[in-house]
């Protein structure tokens, strides 16, 4: 085969790959769960009365020394360094999340949360944690999907689809399998491993700035943190399979040992739960706010939307022609 | 998509932004470097602490290059849509990790009261806004050297405790910095009063 055509194919591939179709429905599960996350958070701040002192310039009486920055947010290039400014920001914000979460222009309205949080991180960058970057990675992608066109206000304006472009959702399996296996292979202090002992959550839990509670006691389960300690490393490094597993199921009907045992025992599943413990712990164990909810409201995406309506036990529509899994196999 | 992809797909990689030869010296950096090189002494390299700390410094610097030769292009909408991906968690549990302090003073001489202590649940004020990820984030990124919203998050913390108090006439922020250690080794000695700011209530009060 000529190197046109080799790569012609490979091409088309490509395409195919990118180019599936599937009811959104599951894009729009995580559309409700990330803005009620983000809603949560950002009725928190309000709660505890810090819009202004977070949001505004330090002129304007906050925390944050941005006029100094250069360069500094369009938010207070355009507007006065004031806490009306901030709560105006903040009001948009809400807004457009509570939009979002609705299904009400879901386009614009989560393109508008995504560009109003990206200037309020700017305010205040030491206040953004690599959390707010995720679900602003998150809102930009369903943004660009038919999230809003199941189980939202534009479903019922516009109409609801039953059959959409299926990359944003393969997208967030693919972000998924990046922050674990990147937090993973960062994570290169000796703590992590067993040539420091595998110590890292005993230290981290003795941290007052990060643990929920005093873990004065917790040298009496030292063990146990190790195998806590392991198990993290373990499921986090075993995240950069999850894109292999997709491909295994995408062409199941080639050979391979390999393949079969994939398709056959269904390792994810396991992983799945040994995330939701994973996170689980973290929202026990550590005071990170949104952090495991937030990543939490991702793991629908890892569910074909087939899956998800079986597992509540509905599949309401005629059942689609499945697309032959192994279109590349040719 | 490819293009997306590729984009993303290096600024996930476990590359260096920036580096500062300075930052190697912290007591954490300097902790991590020297189990490095026992750890090459056991594999019969012998290495200083110092040669090692030049040599990480070196490669990071170079491959920090070449992530912004790649990225900067970007950087602009990066930037106003506040996405990315670096998700570095924990990479390294700060054994020196800093526990802030909020004491108060109600009279002109009298010694400091805590108010608030990290998890101490006898010194729990304002334990919900201080403890918040945000709110956190000021603080905790101080640490090292504290800048501008150091001293505007302590200025807003006395001036919320002068306000609440009328008997109090000074407050004080601070870090406790520790040491934590795993089961059985020495810790070294706690440091309060780290990076302190204190505030009479004249000053604060609005």
């Amino acid at each position: 085969m000529s190197l046109r055509a080799r790569s012609t194919q490979l091409l088309d591939a490509w395409a195919r790959v990118w180019d599936q179709r599937e009811d959104p429905v599951v894009l729009a599960v995580i559309r409700v769960l990330v803005a009620s996350v983000l809603l949560f958070d950002f009725w928190w701040i309000a709660h505890l009365g810090i819009v202004d002192v977070l949001f505004t310039p330090q002129e304007g009486g906050g925390f944050p020394d941005v006029m100094s920055r250069d360069p500094v947010p369009e938010l207070y290039r355009w507007f006065p360094s004031s806490p009306s400014t901030a709560w105006a920001a903040y009001g948009v914000l809400v807004g457009a999340l509570v939009c979002f979460g609705a299904g009400f222009l879901t386009p614009v309205s989560g393109l508008v949360a995504a560009l109003v949080s990206a200037q309020l991180a700017q305010v205040l960058p030491l206040g953004d944690r690599g959390i707010d970057t995720l679900l602003r990675n998150v809102l930009v992608v369903l943004s660009f999907s038919a999230c809003g066109r199941r189980f939202g206000v534009d479903a019922l304006l516009f109409g609801t689809r039953r059959e959409a472009p299926a990359w944003p959702r393969h997208l967030l399996i693919l972000q998924l399998s990046v922050v674990y296996f990147c937090a993973g292979i960062q994570k290169t202090a000796l703590a992590w491993t067993p040539l420091g002992d595998l110590s890292a959550l005993f230290l981290i839990l003795q941290d007052p700035s990060i643990a929920a509670f005093r873990f004065d006691w917790l040298s009496k389960v030292y063990p146990v943190t190790q195998l806590a300690t392991a198990t993290t490393m373990v499921f986090e490094w075993s995240a950069g399979l999850v894109p292999l597993v997709y491909w295994f199921r995408y062409t199941r009907t080639r050979p391979g040992r390999l393949r079969a045992w994939f398709n056959t025992h269904r390792p994810l599943r396991g992983w799945v739960l040994l995330g939701a413990a994973l996170h689980a712990g973290i929202a026990l164990t550590m005071s990170l706010g949104i952090f495991p909810f937030a990543m939490l409201a991702l793991y629908p995406a890892l569910l074909h939307p087939d899956e998800l309506q079986r597992l509540f036990g509905r599949q309401d529509r005629a059942p689609q022609p499945r697309r032959e899994p192994d279109t590349l196999a040719s | 998509m490819a293009l997306v992809l590729g984009v993303e797909g290096i600024l996930a990689a476990p590359i260096p932004h920036a580096m500062k030869r300075s930052s190697l010296n912290e007591p954490i950096a300097r902790e991590e470097i020297a189990a490095q090189v026992q750890l090459l002494a056991g594999l019969g390299v012998t290495v200083s602490s110092d040669q090692l700390a030049d040599a990480l410094y070196e490669s990071g610097a170079a491959w920090a290059a070449a992530y912004h030769a790649v990225v900067d292009p970007v950087e602009p909408l990066l930037r106003i849509t506040g996405t990315g991906q670096g998700w570095g968690l924990f990479t390294y549990p700060d054994t020196y990790p800093h526990q802030l302090v909020v004491d108060v003073r109600r009279s002109h001489s009298g010694p400091f009261v805590m108010l608030y202590g990290g998890l101490d649940p006898e010194h729990d004020w304002k334990r919900d806004v201080l403890a918040y990820r945000r709110v956190r984030g000021v603080y905790d990124g101080q640490t090292a050297k504290p800048g501008a919203s150091w001293n505007n998050l302590t200025k807003w913390l006395a001036g919320e405790a002068c306000a609440e108090d009328s008997l109090v006439t000074a407050v004080r922020v601070s870090f406790t910095r520790f040491h934590t250690v795993r089961p059985g080794q020495a810790a070294d000695p706690g440091e309060p009063l780290r990076h302190a700011r204190t505030w009479s209530c004249s000053q604060v009060r609005r």
